[in-house]
């Protein structure tokens, strides 16, 4: 009898542990594609760069349904990095429940090296699409060396670059994998377009005194659609019409800077 | 209104309500049950996928020459006695689950050792498909981390739902059946990670 006793208390308590996921932000209101609750790192990217990269994602998910989200964090509360972005994949429903077509993008950048994370966890439906393999290696090629020099713009755009063109299909796993394999020419171009992306956007930065308007304001993305989603009129500070409903399985990679 | 005529109708209306809420039960516990065995299928195939790409590890791990022989073996005999439990997915009772888990647990453990061991093996380090396997290694682990989550996510609304009165009656005349959990281990959900320090 004690033994059953203690069998069902197990079980409760497991089912505690697993039934719920405390330490898990909720999803934010209204829906947004990138989130910064990092509370040391509120600058983790300046106000024109989330917006950006919001507009960019707002329209590549009305474009193409795959919805790709960035999450900063702090602290992940006891979960591993993988776990904490599977959980918020699944939570806040990213991607549409038919397709599972999300993507999380979860960076903790507190703490010393070997201590700041991230993990690109990759929704049922885009497994195909982004094996962990490659997500490893877009992690390596795009993500890990912007972070180590704390370019975190460039990071995140040039992840989500590749991200979006594999889901959408511009170019395959191994079509990607064989531009980037190390000390090819290849990687030397990349460099070299980055470089003037790079000269590129800090010109542009310079010289954007009066136009810093008009990028806070993404007017295209007020007309890509969903309107109606948005139309209530809450804060309207973003044209994103909300998360889907698709899962996560557990696919993915990650690692730390 | 006459007095029996009252009556009639409340009993009636009782029979009413009472077969409504039963139809109702059945019907949700059924799809409860059913999202149970949907769940199931997704273990099943997350536990497959690390069976089916062990094999060829260990094809290669045996070929590198002097590789510790116990580890491997141990791997070996796991992975055949994990590939013999095999469950119906109508009788995921909780002895059953917990054999099933008892197998693939001892499996994983020996697996994560191996591949610990692996790291002093340079020779294995050159090998490609060893090295893509390794990549695959921690995402073969939280996928079956994951799907168990949800399997027991699944079977703990079902449990807890034909426990509750008055469905218990009802569960215990259709005969719905409490179902096994996965209980957490060391060793199987957790590939070897850092970050916990």
């Amino acid at each position: 009898m004690k033994k059953i006793i203690f069998l069902v208390l197990t079980l409760f308590i497991n089912l505690l542990l697993f039934g719920q996921s405390k330490g898990i932000p909720s999803p934010p209101t209204p829906p947004r594609l990138v989130n910064n609750l990092s509370k040391e790192f509120p600058n983790f990217l300046s106000t024109e760069e989330e917006s950006k990269l919001e507009t960019k994602l707002v329209n590549f998910s009305e474009e193409t349904s795959n919805q790709i989200v960035i999450i900063i964090v702090d602290d992940l509360n006891g979960f591993e990095p993988w776990d904490y972005a599977t959980r918020i994949g699944q939570e806040w429903k990213i991607g549409q429940k038919k397709n599972d077509n999300g993507i999380v993008i979860l960076i903790k950048p507190t703490g010393g090296k070997g201590e700041r994370k991230f993990h690109i966890a990759v929704g049922y439906g885009l497994e195909g699409v982004i094996p962990d393999l490659t997500c490893r290696q877009i992690e390596e090629e795009e993500l890990i060396p912007y972070l180590k020099t704390g370019q975190y713009y460039t990071a995140l755009d040039n992840t989500t670059n590749v991200l979006m063109a594999l889901a959408k299909g511009e170019y395959n796993s191994k079509e990607y994998a064989k531009n980037h394999k190390s000390d090819s020419p290849g990687l030397t171009l990349f460099l070299i377009i980055a470089i003037i992306a790079l000269v590129f956007f800090l010109s542009n930065r310079g010289g954007r005194g009066g136009r810093g308007g008009m990028t806070m304001g993404p007017g295209g993305i007020f007309f890509m659609g969903g309107g109606s989603s948005f139309g209530g009129g809450s804060s309207g500070s973003s044209g994103f019409g909300g998360f889907g409903g698709g899962g996560f399985g557990g696919g993915g990679s990650g690692g730390s800077w | 209104m006459k007095k029996s005529t009252i009556i009639l109708l409340s009993i009636v209306g009782v029979f009413v309500l009472v077969l409504g809420n039963g139809c109702s039960s059945y019907n949700s516990m059924s799809s409860q049950d059913e999202g149970i065995t949907q769940q199931w299928k997704q273990v099943e195939v997350a536990y497959q996928a690390r069976m089916d790409k062990t094999k060829n590890l260990l094809a290669i791990v045996q070929k590198a020459a002097n590789f510790e022989k116990g580890t491997l073996k141990e791997v070996m005999e796991a992975r055949a006695a994990a590939t013999q439990v095999k469950i119906n997915v109508d009788q995921l009772t909780p002895e059953n689950v917990t054999k099933f888990q008892k197998a693939q647990d001892a499996f994983g453990s020996s697996l994560g050792r191996l591949m610990a061991v692996a790291e002093n093996y340079p020779q294995l380090q050159t090998v490609g498909a060893f090295r893509d396997f390794q990549a695959q290694y921690e995402g073969m682990e939280n996928r079956i981390a994951t799907e168990r989550r949800y399997f027991n996510e699944a079977v703990g609304n079902y449990n807890t739902s034909i426990r509750r009165l008055p469905r218990k009656i009802w569960a215990s005349m259709f005969d719905f059946e409490r179902r096994g959990y996965f209980e957490a281990s060391q060793g199987a959900s957790n590939a070897p990670d850092i970050s916990n320090m």
